[in-house]
């Protein structure tokens, strides 16, 4: 059943970070910049009245993450926390599949806006001073390794919460079909129980009625380890999405951005 | 002759029904009465195609 998500304005401290399924929300602090930036070209001639410009190569940015240094690392045993610090999940990064989920003045919900992109690292610094916690600082700029698009902005289908049953989850309304293809991002990220013991089948369907459902993509990630996928494909979006996990064991913590190109 | 619509339609790429409960995986045979005949005609049309149409039935 489609959601209806808030709409608005939003603080900060709603929004979520996933770093091939490594949630670093408990340790982010800010985010410069995250989305396209266009070359422009000088195209002005002497005869125009005004400045003419033409577009260039997109360039995809998450730049300015600035998390509390966490040295946690992948706590296998799950106690007393399970998981991994910033330091951990973002020293020696190179192509990783980020996701920044804007919640709208609560935790993120199905429908509210994401950010995702397949990046590599450009950076990654430590600083600190004075009485200041240790901080670490990364930029990331899109990949050359992985497939990527301009499409960057989309909206959440699931967020993180855990599952230990078969889940459809509430699907999103687009008001409209579109047809010009679809990007798809899945983190499955660490779950309270032993994490090799997860078995899901994650799905996004789509339909034209928010009740009869055709199969747009099927994610390889089972759930049993911390990653994350993306998908990309062509073709007829209908006008409601929504993500199915079904399960053959364990439990699940899935966050999934959708794109419409 | 005027040939009467196909019923029967072969599942491509895997459908359900929140209402039925039902679902089906590629190769399956529906028919029209598993689903709304809208919802079959925009499978039959759309890109990639979710059903085609069954011969010989």
């Amino acid at each position: 059943m489609a959601v209806t998500p808030l709409e608005g304005k939003t603080h900060t401290r709603h929004l979520r970070h996933l770093s091939d399924g490594i949630d670093l929300s408990g340790d982010m602090r800010s985010i410069g910049a995250m989305g396209v930036t266009y070359d422009q070209a000088d195209a002005t001639g002497w005869s125009n009245g005004t400045k003419q410009w033409l577009t260039g190569w997109g360039d995809v940015q998450l730049t300015g993450v600035q998390a509390i240094f966490n040295n946690d690392v992948l706590n296998l045993a799950l106690t007393p926390d399970t998981t991994p610090g910033s330091h951990t999940a973002l020293s020696g990064e190179t192509t990783v599949n980020a996701s920044v989920f804007v919640g709208i003045r609560a935790a993120p919900a199905i429908g509210n806006p994401a950010f995702s992109s397949p990046f590599e690292q450009s950076a990654y610094t430590i600083s600190g001073g004075g009485s200041d916690p240790v901080l670490v600082n990364a930029e990331y700029f899109g990949s050359g390794t992985l497939s990527i698009v301009a499409n960057v902005w989309g909206v959440a289908l699931a967020v993180g919460g855990e599952i230990s049953i078969t889940t459809n989850y509430g699907s999103v309304d687009n008001g409209a079909a579109s047809t010009g293809g679809w990007v798809a991002f899945l983190h499955t990220a660490q779950t309270s129980a032993l994490q090799a013991n997860n078995n899901y089948a994650f799905v996004i369907e789509h339909g034209t009625d928010d009740s009869n459902w055709a199969t747009l993509t099927t994610f390889t990630a089972n759930g049993s380890t911390i990653t994350s996928e993306r998908k990309e494909g062509t073709g007829n979006v209908n006008q409601y999405v929504r993500l199915k996990a079904t399960k053959t064991a364990g439990t699940a913590v899935p966050w999934v951005v959708f794109i419409r190109k | 002759m005027t040939r009467s619509s196909p019923a029967a339609y072969k599942v491509l790429i895997a459908v359900s029904s929140d209402k039925t409960g039902k679902s089906y995986k590629p190769g399956a045979t529906i028919t029209g009465a598993d689903f709304p005949a809208a919802v079959i005609k925009n499978w039959l049309n759309s890109d990639p195609p979710v059903l085609a149409i069954k011969d010989g039935d």
